[in-house]
């Protein structure tokens, strides 16, 4: 394990933040805490950076103890990157000067092989002798994960890397990034509020709220089995349908599926997992809504529509030609149920 | 904006003045004036308002030319009155009665001398009776490393280096002064005061100073000490006699309230005015036949110098460049 | 078409004419340097003037040093650091600002004369009997005089440095550590290099006070230009003389402000502001908590405590001298001038930079050194030591004045007289011109920092220059403008040869009052007045304190929009 948390706890202002976090990040696996802003994730990040003092708890890196009763190590004896939310290019230094910033241990001749590599890495060549101001945002951040990766950390930490990004090149910018960090095959924690960052960055998602982690797995995973409503709900879309209000027919064959006790007067559903065409199968679940509005998106159409009451949404190819007020039947099948065994 | 400058304007005081009173520029620090103004206030009626400056009042009074408020200035020595007199900013006092308080030689058509103060030099009392001092043995050997003075550009050592001038010309008070330099202990500093409290502890044995600082000292509770410790020397006085300056005061050019202006003038060289002067500030009176204080008259009396403070004050600005020439403060 | 664009531009107009009125005693100064000084300039550049002039770069060099030494640190312990005490230190550090130099000056060189108590003592204790027997610093020297005047001086270092450090770049330090840094290595290598400008700037204003410094170098008696000015204008009655050293001190003080100047390009602020909470700070502990207390507690004790308590003293031991009913008038005369001249220099400051912005946006000027010269020239007077400053201010005022009046009977057959030289309006006009570079210089700091897109933002809305100057710039500014009107509020109570020199008749600010004392060397008997001056000092000077730590609080958010749209 590159990283191993164990029961931390951090508060701040007699206030705790992190009750009991557990955390493993293993070597070359990129892991997003995730979580709507005020749930703990920055603080965690800075903990583990030493930049926030802790309760109680151990945090190991590379095997090493930096955090326990004890034992504190301060920053820079942790061995760590880090990329700010705001890149912390220091301006008065060139990006050379920047990059090199972490490397005086190195010659003179290494250390100008090593900024070169980076800036190839970071696919960014000919920029050595400039300053930060006279760079773009995007090229600030490559230039900030180079100086961090030139530093050759056990661990790479991210914080919200993306959200000063336009949405136009965000995408493949995170693409960019993860490939720049497979490829130096560090291990990184990066923070995010944003789910879809996640998805596309991460290898591992634990999803935050009120100082815990929620749940850690895949995106798959949280996405498909999310172990709690607010996890279902955080992770995508979910329609949200009362058991009372559904048809004989429905009622009948959920029965053969057993829901987590806490919501069992509800039935949890993925807007892609409602089909307009009948499925046959044994699980098959039949449902009668009427259109409300639809949402034309190019390749898909979101429809909007009342189900027993309840509002709900589904996907329909763009031939699809509904109105408001149409009926239709929608089809899934029980195996896509969310918070059911 | 306009506002404000109205205000400010309103408020500030020195319109022309309707009541009958004296304006005053004044060298002299207010807390040696003011109680002889108030006994004047007291006998005339007369108000009277005192702006001090240690510096610039001549150049005020320039600028201000004919629209200047002061009525008379009070200097604290001899070469103010002459730069007054030589910058044509004064006017004839024409008064009997300060023609009659005052001798001759202490007045001239545009000034008046109001007090006189001896250039003394202090001498440690362990180094026994130096009464027959001279200004001159300062340069010798005997004084190496032991003397204490005030900055040489101060007026009262301005006053005394032209007056050396005088009587020597300039190439030997060059030398002279060299040799005083080289004689100090310490870089010229402080007040004439400060080189008595050098001596009482032991810092240098000799000093140039204001005889009426010695007053001075003798009443303030914690300075008696430090007038103990020394003599006061009277120094030529089997030559050409002490070198003595002058406060003194002016009627100005365009004073708006002459007749007030010349009723003060003529106090200050009364009995009253000139006791005063005496008394609180232990300075000897230009009216002749007027008591001096008791402990000034302690000291006893006296040779002036016999060339007259007018004339050592011609060479004022060659003073000047002596001291600088030999770095005397530096 | 020429009046067109005065319309469209009334700040910059009235920048440039604020700037004329105010430039003048300077350029009197200059035009009266020009007339022949009758060969006294030359017999001052055979003898003396290098002696001066090195004196006076010695004593800059000194005293910025020694400022530096003092603020740095301290400013570092209280912005970054937790250590015993730090509460209290925060704002009593600033406390010696209001310690008029030429005070403390007397309190020590009487206490560390030849004949001071500690030599005494010395002498006592180790059967000492003459100078020669040992050997001890001269207070009364340019090194004495370079720690006296850092003592009081060392605050604007300190404040200056303290906002700069807790303000900029605690993420910048954060990532400096993550690559290997110790605290100790990130102070050098992130924190002193981006506060260079700000050291830099900070130590401009030292050096100026220090320059323009006449009564604690005439006090310890140390020749520098600026009591060489005094000497050559009282001791040789030559102005033209006098004029020529002073315009040789405003060279050396164009060089200071363009040296400041080189250091305030291409410093950019690049931190986003991000949420900082005090955990980040070092928590020192054991010998090096008490080491920063102890020397925090050190400055304190030497700039503040112990003259304060000295000055207390001679008001025990002289109470019944003390105490006069004219008191309570002289310190109201001083609260008053300086309250109307602090408003003044804001409104001053606020002008010329509107219009500075002004002309950065509507880019009419063709040359663009023209713009920042009206903030560059108005500032000048805060070097003019007070007396030349009260020359140049006698000169044109004079001259207007016989010019009005001449007008004025002619017309009218009213003779108003001397309506500003002999009115507060001259004293209150010097304050301006010397102390109007404080809030112009941190105005315009505060203003590049206002990101250009609120101007195109409040503009786009249909809102003109001028509104958007008073309905966004003003409400943004408002926390500088209060702390350097207070500054310059300050200031004014403690100055003293201007006040000398123009005050009309019958008035006495407490300055003046305590001054004729200490000229006499009897500090004793003007001490209440003395600490009248210091205490008046202290409530605006802890209003500034608050503000300063407040705005460390709620930061500014706009200024990374400036680097974004280049």
């Amino acid at each position: 394990m590159v990283l191993a948390i164990n029961q931390l706890q951090v508060s701040y202002h007699q206030q705790t933040i992190l009750h009991g976090v557990d955390l493993n990040v293993a070597q070359g696996e990129i892991v997003c805490l995730l979580g709507s802003s005020g749930c703990g994730k920055t603080t965690l990040l800075k903990t583990i950076a030493g930049l926030t003092d802790v309760d109680k708890g151990e945090i190991e890196i590379n095997g090493n103890t930096v955090n326990s009763d004890h034992i504190t190590i301060a920053p820079e004896h942790r061995n760590l990157g880090m990329l700010f939310q705001d890149y912390a290019l220091f301006p008065h230094l060139t990006v050379h000067e920047n990059i090199a910033y972490g490397l005086r241990r190195l010659s003179k001749k290494k250390r100008n092989i090593r900024v070169q590599d980076m800036l190839a890495l970071v696919q960014l060549p000919n920029i050595s002798d400039k300053y930060p101001n006279q760079l773009s945002g995007g090229q600030q951040q490559r230039v900030a994960l180079a100086r961090a990766l030139a530093y050759q950390p056990d661990l790479l930490l991210l914080d919200e890397p993306f959200s000063n990004i336009d949405t136009k090149v965000k995408f493949e910018l995170i693409a960019q990034i993860r490939d720049i960090i497979k490829q130096s095959g560090v291990a990184a924690i990066f923070v995010s509020h944003s789910k879809d960052e996640a998805y596309g960055f991460a290898d591992t998602i634990a999803l935050m709220d009120e100082g815990k982690i929620q749940q850690t797995g895949s995106p798959q995973q949280l996405y498909q089995q999310p172990n709690s409503l607010f996890v279902a709900r955080f992770m995508g879309p979910l329609n949200e349908i009362k058991r009372t209000q559904l048809p004989q027919q429905a009622t009948e064959i959920l029965a053969q599926k057993q829901t987590q006790p806490s919501e069992n007067d509800k039935l949890f559903v993925r807007p892609e997992s409602l089909s307009l065409a009948p499925i046959v199968d044994q699980h098959n679940v039949e449902l009668q809504a009427v259109v409300e509005s639809t949402t034309f998106y190019g390749k898909q159409v979101t429809v909007t529509a009342r189900c027993y009451g309840e509002v709900i949404s589904f996907y329909t190819d763009s031939q699809q030609h509904l109105a408001s007020g149409d009926k239709v039947n929608l089809y899934f099948s029980t195996e896509h149920l969310l918070l059911a065994d | 904006m306009k506002k404000i400058i109205l205000a400010a304007a309103l408020i500030g005081s020195a319109f022309s003045a309707l009541a009958e009173e004296v304006n005053i520029y004044s060298y002299r620090q207010p807390f040696l004036i003011e109680p002889m103004l108030e006994k004047f206030t007291e006998q005339t009626g007369i108000k009277t308002k005192v702006v001090f400056a240690s510096s610039g009042i001549v150049e005020r009074l320039q600028r201000e030319g004919k629209l200047s408020p002061a009525d008379i200035v009070l200097t604290s020595n001899f070469a103010a009155l002459l730069q007054l007199e030589e910058a044509g900013l004064t006017q004839p006092i024409n008064s009997e009665e300060v023609n009659k308080n005052v001798p001759a030689q202490f007045r001239d058509e545009n000034w008046v001398a109001l007090t006189k103060r001896a250039r003394a030099i202090y001498s440690a009392k362990t180094l026994g009776d130096k009464s027959d001092i001279n200004y001159e043995d300062l340069a010798t050997a005997e004084y190496k490393g032991q003397i204490c003075t005030r900055s040489g550009k101060h007026p009262y050592n301005i006053g005394l280096v032209s007056s050396m001038i005088a009587h020597h010309g300039e190439e030997k008070t060059l030398e002279w002064l060299q040799g005083v330099k080289d004689n100090l202990a310490r870089r010229p500093q402080g007040n004439d005061r400060g080189q008595v409290k050098a001596i009482k502890e032991g810092l240098c044995t000799v000093s140039l100073g204001n005889s009426y600082y010695l007053g001075k000292m003798m009443t303030d509770e914690n300075q008696k000490a430090w007038a103990e410790a020394v003599n006061i020397n009277f120094p030529n006085q089997n030559n050409r006699g002490t070198h003595v300056n002058v406060s003194g005061v002016v009627l100005t050019k365009h004073s708006k309230n002459q007749e007030s202006a010349v009723k003060l003038i003529e106090f200050l060289t009364q009995d009253t005015a000139q006791s005063m002067y005496a008394s609180v500030n232990y300075e000897y009176p230009v009216k002749e036949g007027v008591e001096l204080s008791e402990l000034v008259a302690s000291w006893g009396d006296f040779k002036v110098d016999s060339i007259a403070i007018s004339e050592a004050a011609k060479y004022r600005s060659d003073a000047l460049r002596l001291l600088d020439q030999v770095k005397f403060d530096l | 078409m020429a009046n067109t664009t005065i319309v469209k531009r009334p700040w910059q107009i009235s920048s440039f004419l604020i700037v004329a009125i105010l430039f003048a005693p300077t350029l009197a100064l200059v035009f009266t340097a020009m007339e022949s000084s009758q060969g006294i300039f030359a017999q001052l550049a055979d003898t003396v003037l290098f002696d001066y002039i090195s004196n006076s770069i010695l004593m800059v060099i000194g005293v910025c040093l020694i400022s530096l030494l003092i603020g740095l640190p301290l400013a570092w312990l209280v912005a970054m650091c937790k250590f015993p005490g730090k509460r209290f230190f925060s704002w009593a550090l600033v406390l010696p600002l209001a310690m008029p130099a030429y005070i403390v000056a007397y309190i020590y060189s009487d206490f560390f004369d030849y004949a001071g108590p500690v030599q005494i003592w010395l002498r006592n204790t180790f059967g000492w009997q003459s100078p020669a027997d040992y050997w001890f610093f001269d207070i009364r020297s340019i090194p004495g005089a370079s720690v006296i005047l850092a003592l009081v001086l060392y605050p604007y270092v300190y404040l200056f440095l303290r906002s700069a450090f807790a303000q900029n770049n605690l993420v910048q330090m954060q990532a400096s550590r993550l690559l290997g840094d110790t605290p100790w290595q990130s102070f050098w290598r992130i924190s002193i290099p981006q506060a260079r400008g700000i050291i830099v700037a900070s130590l401009a204003l030292v050096g100026m006070e220090t320059l323009a410094d006449f009564a604690t170098m005439h006090y310890f008696a140390i020749n520098t230009m600026t009591t060489a000015v005094y000497d050559t204008w009282l001791g040789y009655y030559n102005l033209p003389a006098a004029a020529k050293l002073s315009v040789l001190m405003l060279a050396m003080i164009f060089l200071l402000l363009a040296i400041e100047k080189r250091q305030r390009i291409d410093k950019q602020n690049y931190s986003r502001n991000d949420s900082f909470d005090n955990s980040e700070m070092y928590q020192l502990s054991g010998g090096k908590a008490w080491l920063a207390t102890g020397f925090a507690s050190l400055v304190l004790f030497a700039g503040f405590i112990l003259p304060s308590l000295v000055l207390c003293g001679f008001i025990f031991d002289y109470y019944d001298q003390v105490w006069s009913e004219e008191f309570i008038e002289y310190g109201s005369s001083s609260l008053f001038i300086a309250l109307i001249a602090a408003v003044l220099a804001v409104i001053v400051a606020l002008i010329i930079n509107f219009g500075l912005r002004q002309s950065k946006q509507t880019n009419q000027l063709k040359h663009t050194w023209i713009q920042p010269l009206p903030g560059q020239l108005a500032s000048m007077g805060y070097a003019l030591p007070g007396t030349v400053l009260a020359i140049g201010i006698i000169i044109p005022m004079t001259a207007l004045e016989f010019w009005s009046n001449d007008v004025l009977v002619e017309w009218f057959d009213w003779q108003p007289g001397l309506f500003l030289t002999g009115t507060t309006f001259a004293i209150i006009f010097a304050y301006v011109v010397r102390f109007s570079a404080i809030p112009i210089g941190s105005v315009q700091e505060s203003m590049s920092k206002i990101s250009p897109h609120l101007d195109h933002a409040s503009r786009s809305m249909g809102a003109g220059f001028s509104k958007t100057a008073l309905r966004i710039h003003l409400p943004l500014l408002k926390r500088i403008l209060l702390t350097s009107g207070l500054l310059v509020f300050i200031e004014s109570m403690k100055e003293l040869p201007a006040a000398l020199l123009l005050r009309p008749f019958g008035f006495e600010t407490l300055a003046t009052y305590v001054y004729q004392y200490v000229s006499d060397e009897q500090l004793e008997h003007a001490s209440l007045a003395a600490l009248s001056i210091v205490i008046l000092g202290l409530i605006p000077l802890l209003i500034v304190n608050r503000m300063s730590q407040d705005s460390l609080q709620k930061k500014v958010n706009s200024n990374d929009s400036a680097n974004h749209n280049n």
